[in-house]
C-alpha cells in the first residue's frame, strides 16, 4: 500500500470513528472495531473500483449510519423483555424516596419533616465525624445533607411570613427591595438544594450509569416543564416573573431528582427507576395542582383534601412504580405508568368542572400541555431510565462507596 | 415482519437481512466482510450491508440466538485474530428452513397464477 493510500485510510478511520458517535456507548464498545474493520475493507475494496466507487461507498456509509444508529439507541428505550423482575423487597426500598415526599401531605406532615431533618443532621454530623478521620467523604451523606435543607425549606413555607407562603400572601404589599430580597433568597435555597443533586449526579454520570438519551430527553423534559410554567404564569412584570418561573423550576428539578439520588443509594442497581415514578408523580402534581388548591380553597373541607392528596399520590408514588417494576409485559409496565396518570387527568377535570367550569375554560392552554406533552414525556424519560436501570449495576456491592476529597466534593 | 408459522412455531421473527444472514452461514462459519460479500453475491449487488445494519442485525440474532460466535478458527496463515466469525445454531438453522420453505410455497403460488413464467428463466434472468 502506497504512502497516500496509508494517509487516505487513516482519514477514513478517523472520519468513521467520528460517525461511529452516533451509536450507543454499549453498542461502541460491542460493534466499533468491527465496524470499522468492516468498512475499511469496503473502502479498499471500493478504490480498486476507482473515485467514483469511492464516493458512492462514504454516501451509502452515511445512509447507514442515520439509518442503523437511531435504531440501536430505540432499542435501548424499548425494555428488554428478558429484564428480571425487580424483588418485592427491592420495590418497597424503591419507593422509600418518594414517600419521604409525600410526607408532607400527611397530617402530621411537618412533624414527620422535622423527625427527618433531625435524623438527617444527627447522621450529617456522623459524615462530617467520618471526613474529618479519614479525609473522605461518604456518598450517603450528601443527600442527607439535601434532606437537611429541604424540611428546611418546607419550614419556611410553612411559616405565615416565610419565604414562599411570603410570595403568595404578601407579594402584593411588598415594596421593591423587599421584593427583590424575596426572590433573591428563593433563588439561593434552590440553587444550593439543586447543587448538592447535581454533586450526586455528576457522581454517577462519570460512572457511566445514565444513557446520553436519557439526559437529552430528561433536558427536553425539565425544558418542556419550564416552558410551560413560563406559559402559565402571566405575570405583567415579565422580568420578575422569569425570575421567580427560573427558581421555581430549580425547585421542581430538586424534587425530581431527589427520590433518584436517593433511591440510587438505597435500591443500589434498582434506584435508577426511582426516577419513573418521581416524574410520574411530578407530573401527577402539575395535573393535581389546581384540583388541590381550588378543592381546599373553595371547600375548606381539610380532611377531605388530606385523603384526596394521599389516596392519588399512593397511587401515583408507590402502586404505579410497583406495578410497573413487578409486571411481566411491556404492555402491563405501560399500563402501570400510564393508568393512574389518565385516571388523575380525568378526575381532575371532573371535579374541575364541578367546583367551577370557568377554571377550565381559562386554563384551557394549561392542560392541553398536561394532558398532551407532559404524560408521554415522562412515560418515555421512565422507560429510558428503566432500561438502563435495569442493565447496569453501579456496583456498590459490599462496602458503600465513598467519595474521595479530590474527587470534587 | 414474522410469518403466520413462525408464529405458531415459537420461532424468532425474521428480517429480509437476518435471512440473508442466515442464507450465508448456512454452510459454513464467516466473519462480518465473509457475509457482507456473500449477501451481495446471492443478490448480484443488490443489497449492500452497511456495517451498521450488519452488526446490528448480527447482534439481534446472537441475543435470539439464531447465531453464535464461533471458536473455530481458520488457517492461522488466512487467519486474522482481529475478526469474529459466526455460525448458525439450531435455532437458526430451521428459522432459516422454514423461512424458505414459507417463500418456496409463496413462489408455487406466484407460479400458479402466471405472475412469474418459467421459474429456470426467471432465475437465469436477474
Amino acid at each position: 500500500m502506497s504512502f497516500n493510500q496509508n494517509t487516505n485510510t487513516t482519514w477514513a478511520e478517523w472520519l468513521y470513528g467520528l460517525l461511529l458517535w452516533l451509536y450507543p456507548n454499549k453498542h461502541r464498545q460491542d460493534y466499533g472495531v468491527l465496524m470499522t474493520q468492516l468498512f475499511l475493507d469496503q473502502l479498499r475494496d471500493a478504490r480498486l473500483e476507482g473515485p467514483w466507487s469511492v464516493l458512492v461507498l462514504w454516501l451509502r456509509t452515511i445512509v447507514d449510519v442515520l439509518k442503523s444508529a437511531p435504531g440501536e439507541h430505540l432499542k435501548n428505550i424499548i425494555p428488554a423483555p428478558n429484564r428480571p423482575l425487580l424483588s418485592w423487597r427491592g420495590a418497597v426500598v424503591m419507593v422509600l424516596p418518594a414517600l419521604l415526599l409525600m410526607s408532607p401531605y400527611l397530617p402530621t406532615g411537618k412533624g414527620l419533616m422535622a423527625v427527618v431533618g433531625l435524623l438527617a443532621v444527627v447522621i450529617l454530623v456522623a459524615t462530617l465525624v467520618a471526613w474529618k478521620r479519614t479525609r473522605r467523604v461518604p456518598i450517603w451523606g450528601m443527600p442527607l445533607l439535601g434532606m437537611v435543607i429541604t424540611p428546611l425549606v418546607w419550614c419556611l413555607a410553612a411559616l405565615p411570613n416565610g419565604i414562599i407562603s411570603g410570595f403568595f400572601s404578601l407579594r402584593s404589599s411588598l415594596t421593591g427591595t423587599e421584593q427583590v430580597l424575596l426572590y433573591s433568597s428563593l433563588v439561593v435555597f434552590n440553587i444550593l438544594q439543586v447543587s448538592m443533586i447535581i454533586g450526586l449526579f455528576v457522581y454517577y454520570a462519570r460512572r457511566h450509569v445514565i444513557s446520553r438519551p436519557a439526559w437529552l430527553m430528561f433536558g427536553a423534559y425539565v425544558v418542556g416543564m419550564a416552558a410551560i410554567s413560563t406559559i402559565r404564569s402571566n405575570q405583567a412584570n415579565m422580568s420578575i416573573s422569569f425570575l421567580f418561573v427560573a427558581s421555581s423550576s430549580f425547585l421542581f428539578l430538586f424534587e425530581l431528582l431527589l427520590p433518584v439520588a436517593i433511591g440510587l443509594l438505597l435500591a443500589r442497581r434498582q434506584g435508577l427507576d426511582a426516577l419513573l415514578f418521581a416524574i410520574s408523580g411530578m407530573t401527577f402534581f402539575q395535573v393535581s395542582f389546581d384540583v388541590d388548591y381550588h378543592f381546599a380553597f373553595i371547600s375548606g373541607n381539610i380532611p377531605a383534601v388530606t385523603v384526596y392528596n394521599i389516596v392519588w399520590r399512593l397511587l401515583v408514588f408507590v402502586v404505579a412504580p410497583m406495578w410497573m417494576v413487578r409486571a411481566r409485559t411491556d404492555r402491563s409496565r405501560l399500563l402501570g405508568i400510564a393508568g393512574p396518570l389518565m385516571a388523575a387527568l380525568v378526575i381532575e377535570t371532573a371535579v374541575n368542572t364541578l367546583i367551577d367550569p370557568w377554571i377550565f375554560q381559562v386554563h384551557f392552554l394549561h392542560y392541553f400541555m398536561v394532558t398532551v406533552v407532559q404524560p408521554p414525556l415522562a412515560i418515555m424519560v421512565a422507560f429510558m431510565f428503566y432500561r438502563q436501570g435495569g442493565e447496569k449495576d453501579i456496583s456498590m456491592s459490599g462496602n458503600m462507596p465513598v467519595l474521595t476529597s479530590e474527587a470534587g466534593v | 415482519m414474522k410469518t403466520l408459522s413462525q408464529k405458531t412455531q415459537g420461532l424468532p421473527s425474521l428480517t429480509p437481512t437476518m435471512f440473508h444472514i442466515l442464507l450465508a452461514l448456512a454452510d459454513r462459519e464467516k466473519h462480518g466482510y465473509a457475509i457482507m460479500r456473500e449477501v451481495e453475491t446471492h443478490t448480484n449487488g443488490r443489497l449492500k450491508l452497511g456495517p451498521g445494519t450488519l452488526y446490528g442485525s448480527i447482534k439481534q440474532m446472537l441475543a435470539a440466538g439464531l447465531i453464535e460466535e464461533s471458536e473455530d478458527r481458520p488457517d492461522p496463515a488466512l487467519d486474522d485474530q482481529r475478526r469474529r466469525y459466526y455460525r448458525l445454531t439450531g435455532l437458526g438453522r430451521k428459522a432459516a428452513s422454514e423461512e424458505a420453505r414459507q417463500l418456496s410455497h409463496l413462489v408455487g403460488i406466484a407460479q400458479s397464477k402466471n405472475l412469474i413464467g418459467d421459474l429456470a428463466f426467471g432465475l437465469s434472468a436477474l
